[in-house]
C-alpha cells in the first residue's frame, strides 16, 4: 500500500487503523500487521480433506468427536452420505468446529428417537473461501445463518454452469 | 509449510519540499514524491506504528512544517484467503494526495 500527499502548512499528525473481515479496528503498527501474518503460519495448507467416520451402535443424537488431519484456518464441514444400516432414517448434523476437530451426530426422528445401529458417515471439509482445483474445478465454502425458510445464499464465485449446492445442518 | 514466503511488515515515510498542488497527473506527482532527495527539514525513516506521525514528530529537530510531501510505503501479507482488508488514513494533504494498493490507483 502506498501513499502520496503534499500540504502547504501545518504539518498535522496522522493515526492510522486497519481492520480486516470486519473485525476490530486496530492501531497500525508493524506488530499488529506482523499478527495476522504469524496467523498465516498456522492457517490453511489443505483445501479439501475426506473421511468418514463410524459410530458404534447408541443412542441417537450422541455426539462424537472427529479428528481433522489437515491444516485448516476456518474449515466448513459437509456431512453425508451414511451407511444405511439402521431403518430409522435421521438427520446429521455438526457442531462444534473447529482447526483441529469437529462434533457430528445423527438424529433420528422425534418419535423414533431410541438406539440407532452403527453407522459410517463420510464426510468432506473444505477451506472456506474459493478454491480452484488442479482440474480447474472452482469450488467455494462457506456458512450462512439460517432457520425454517428458505434463505437466499450469494455465490461469490461467478459459475458458468450452475454449481452443485451441498448444504450440512451445523448446529449447537 | 506456508505457501509462500512471508515477510515482516514494514512501514516506511519518507517526507520532501512540495510546493504546488497535486493535480490530476497523479503518476507525475506520485514519481516526483516516491523518487525525491532527502534534504533539509525533511525525512525517511522506517517507522513501527502510524501513530501521530507528521513531518516534524518524524524528522525531529529543524523539522519544518511547511510544504512537505509525503510517501508512504506499507507492505504486508495478506494473510487470508478472500481477506477483506479496510483501512482508515487520515490526512491533511491540502495540495492534494493519491493512495495506492498493489500499484492500482484507489482514491
Amino acid at each position: 500500500m502506498e501513499l502520496y500527499g503534499a500540504e502547504s502548512c501545518c504539518d498535522g499528525q496522522t493515526t492510522w487503523q486497519f481492520q480486516v473481515n470486519g473485525g476490530k479496528w486496530m492501531a497500525f503498527t508493524t506488530a499488529n500487521l506482523n499478527s495476522f501474518k504469524l496467523l498465516k503460519a498456522v492457517q490453511y495448507e489443505t483445501v479439501i480433506e475426506f473421511g468418514d467416520y463410524s459410530l458404534k451402535k447408541g443412542p441417537t443424537s450422541k455426539w462424537f468427536k472427529v479428528p481433522i488431519r489437515g491444516k485448516f484456518n476456518r474449515p466448513v464441514v459437509i456431512l453425508g452420505p451414511l451407511s444405511m444400516n439402521g431403518g430409522q432414517p435421521v438427520a446429521m448434523r455438526v457442531k462444534d468446529v473447529t482447526r483441529t476437530s469437529f462434533k457430528l451426530s445423527i438424529q433420528e426422528y422425534p418419535n423414533q428417537q431410541q438406539d440407532h445401529n452403527a453407522e459410517t458417515v463420510s464426510y468432506m471439509i473444505v477451506e472456506e473461501g474459493i478454491h480452484t482445483l488442479k482440474d480447474g474445478t472452482v469450488v467455494e465454502a462457506g456458512t450462512t445463518a439460517a432457520n425454517g425458510k428458505y434463505t437466499r445464499v450469494n455465490y461469490r464465485t461467478k459459475f458458468r454452469n450452475a454449481p452443485v449446492v451441498l448444504a450440512q445442518i451445523a448446529t449447537q | 509449510m506456508p505457501r509462500f514466503p512471508l515477510q515482516d511488515a514494514t512501514i516506511f515515510v519518507r517526507t520532501t519540499q512540495y510546493k504546488s498542488n497535486v493535480g490530476k497527473d497523479f503518476p507525475k506527482f506520485a514519481k516526483t514524491i516516491s523518487n525525491a532527495k532527502a534534504s533539509k527539514g525533511y525525512c525517511e525513516k522506517l517507522v513501527p506504528a502510524m501513530t501521530k506521525v507528521s513531518n516534524r514528530a518524524l524528522c525531529g529537530r529543524g523539522a519544518t512544517n511547511k510544504n512537505v510531501g509525503f510517501y508512504y510505503r506499507v507492505t504486508f501479507a495478506n494473510a487470508y484467503n478472500n481477506a477483506k482488508w479496510s483501512f482508515r488514513t487520515p490526512t491533511d494533504f491540502g495540495l492534494g494526495g493519491v493512495s495506492m494498493m498493489d500499484g492500482k490507483i484507489m482514491k
